[in-house]
């Protein structure tokens, strides 16, 4: 018989052995049971599969540097740890240095790696954002007919902006047609036209949920969009390699239809109150010139132009009944002056004179006052104070 | 002023709302006559009454873009339930 070994020996070699078998540790996936966080610090609890369970160890130290907020019971984890066996019991066990829930670190890789590479390119780069209009009109939307996401924004837009349009183009937005399905949606609003801007996006899921708004095809549909893009996808804690392509990230389909339209009711009222103010100061600017102008009306001065007008009137006035009684004067005066002057004027008349027996000679209707006038042989004509007579110059004297 | 509004020239809110923003800086920033200023106020009252009104004209309008059977892309009315 061998010499035969301690419980201790064998206890050691067995551990060595294990540890042996992957000296830098190893990646195990199965289901979490028993999760118990020990009041040490420590989490033990026990990873199985269908057939098969392992003890499992989240030392104190390493449990601090690790997210476990997602972890719970029941979930199919991934996990990095150390082979090894707890001497005491010769039980094997992993020393866990890093869990994540199951898909998790594959997409945490594949969506770091297409991050650097789009950056590289320079698709996020500031320069190719576009910016989104003040008032849209129409606004297309890319995601689910039956999901959260198109409802709240339906209702916090047109809430918002009665007068717009929403057009949606309905996608899947989970699984593995929907990428595919999304950058097409993109591309056909795109192509459309009479769209101000587009919301691309779906409402809070899982991180498998919401893989689509992570792949290539759709990063590059949004980049390639002449219509400004917003992306919309999950909630606040969810980055999507879409929010940093798109023209501006909105942490919820909500907050989308809020970036998207200003809310118009709202801003109404404030031109209105805004209209209100300028208004009431122009109307103490009308009354202020009102008050200046009755000031200006009853000041000294203009009172005193009044004041000389009405003198001024009424020196016209007298100035006026003066003239006319003057004038009546003159004209009696000089109405008897002028029967005097008629009377010797009518004395003057050739009339009269002629009643006394003077006779006037004409020759060819030119009075004659002198007979060297006359030649022998002109016709003259006489006039009398009653009647004409024709005659002919028989000789000059 | 051929500045004055006439409802036709707008066919888009955002053509109201941008002028009305644009009157009432104007109002605001002084600089304006008193006729000036109160012609402009008018004017600013006149294009918030029409924006106030496309707002109560407007309606819900929900589009879908969907392919027909040819595959041509197609806007489709849609009546929404609205709570």
């Amino acid at each position: 018989m061998e010499q035969p070994l301690t419980v201790s020996e064998l206890a050691e070699l067995i551990k060595f052995n294990i540890e042996g078998l992957f000296p830098t540790g190893l990646w195990v996936t199965g289901e979490i049971r028993e999760w118990k966080p020990h009041s040490s610090g420590h989490i033990y609890f026990t990873l199985i599969d269908r057939k098969s369970q392992i003890a499992c160890i989240i030392w104190r130290s390493t449990a601090a540097t690790l997210d476990l907020s997602e972890i719970e019971e029941g979930m199919q984890v991934e996990l990095f740890a150390r082979l090894t066996t707890y001497q005491r019991q010769s039980q094997y066990q992993l020393i866990v240095s890093r869990l994540l829930p199951k898909g998790v670190g594959e997409r945490a890789i594949l969506f770091k790696r297409l991050k650097e590479k789009l950056e590289k390119e320079g698709l996020f780069n500031p320069e190719f954002k576009k910016p989104i209009p003040t008032f849209p009109e129409v606004i297309g939307v890319i995601t689910s007919p039956t999901g959260a996401a198109i409802r709240d924004i339906i209702n916090v837009a047109t809430r918002r902006a009665p007068h717009i349009t929403i057009i949606l183009r309905p996608t899947i937005v989970q699984g593995k047609e929907a990428a595919r399905d999304i950058a097409e949606g993109i591309k056909e609003m795109d192509e459309h036209g009479g769209i101000d801007l587009l919301i691309v996006g779906r409402g809070g899921g899982s991180e498998e949920d919401l893989w689509c708004f992570n792949e290539e095809i759709v990063a590059r549909a949004i980049f390639s969009c002449r219509t400004p893009v917003i992306s919309a996808v999950g909630h606040e804690t969810d980055f999507s390699i879409s929010d940093f392509v798109a023209d501006v990230r909105a942490p919820t389909p909500s907050a989308a239809a809020e970036i998207a339209v200003p809310d118009v009711p709202e801003l109404m009222k404030k031109q209105t109150q805004r209209l209100n103010s300028v208004g009431t100061s122009l109307l103490a600017e009308v009354s202020a010139n009102r008050e200046k102008l009755q000031a200006a009306i009853s000041s000294y001065g203009f009172r005193s132009v009044k004041d000389r007008v009405m003198i001024e009137y009424q020196t016209l006035d007298n100035l006026m009944e003066t003239a006319t009684r003057e004038i009546n004067n003159t004209i009696k005066s000089r109405s008897s002056a002028l029967k005097n002057l008629e009377s010797k004027l009518s004395s003057l008349s050739p009339i009269n004179i002629m009643k006394r027996g003077y006779s006037v000679v004409y020759k060819q209707k030119k009075v004659i006052s002198d007979s060297l006038l006359l030649t022998k042989g002109d016709t003259i004509s006489i006039r009398f104070y009653r009647g004409k007579a024709e005659g002919e110059i028989k000789e000059v004297e | 002023m051929g500045d004055l509004f006439e409802p036709e020239r707008f066919k888009k809110f955002r053509d109201g709302m941008e002028y009305l923003e644009r009157l009432i800086e104007k109002l605001e920033s002084g600089g304006l006559d008193l006729d000036e200023a109160i012609s402009t106020f008018e004017e600013a009252c006149k294009v918030a009454k029409w924006c106030y009104k496309k707002l109560d004209e407007a309606e819900k309008k929900i589009k879908l873009l969907i392919k027909d059977e040819n595959g041509i892309l197609t806007l489709k009315e849609t009546e929404t339930k609205e709570n």
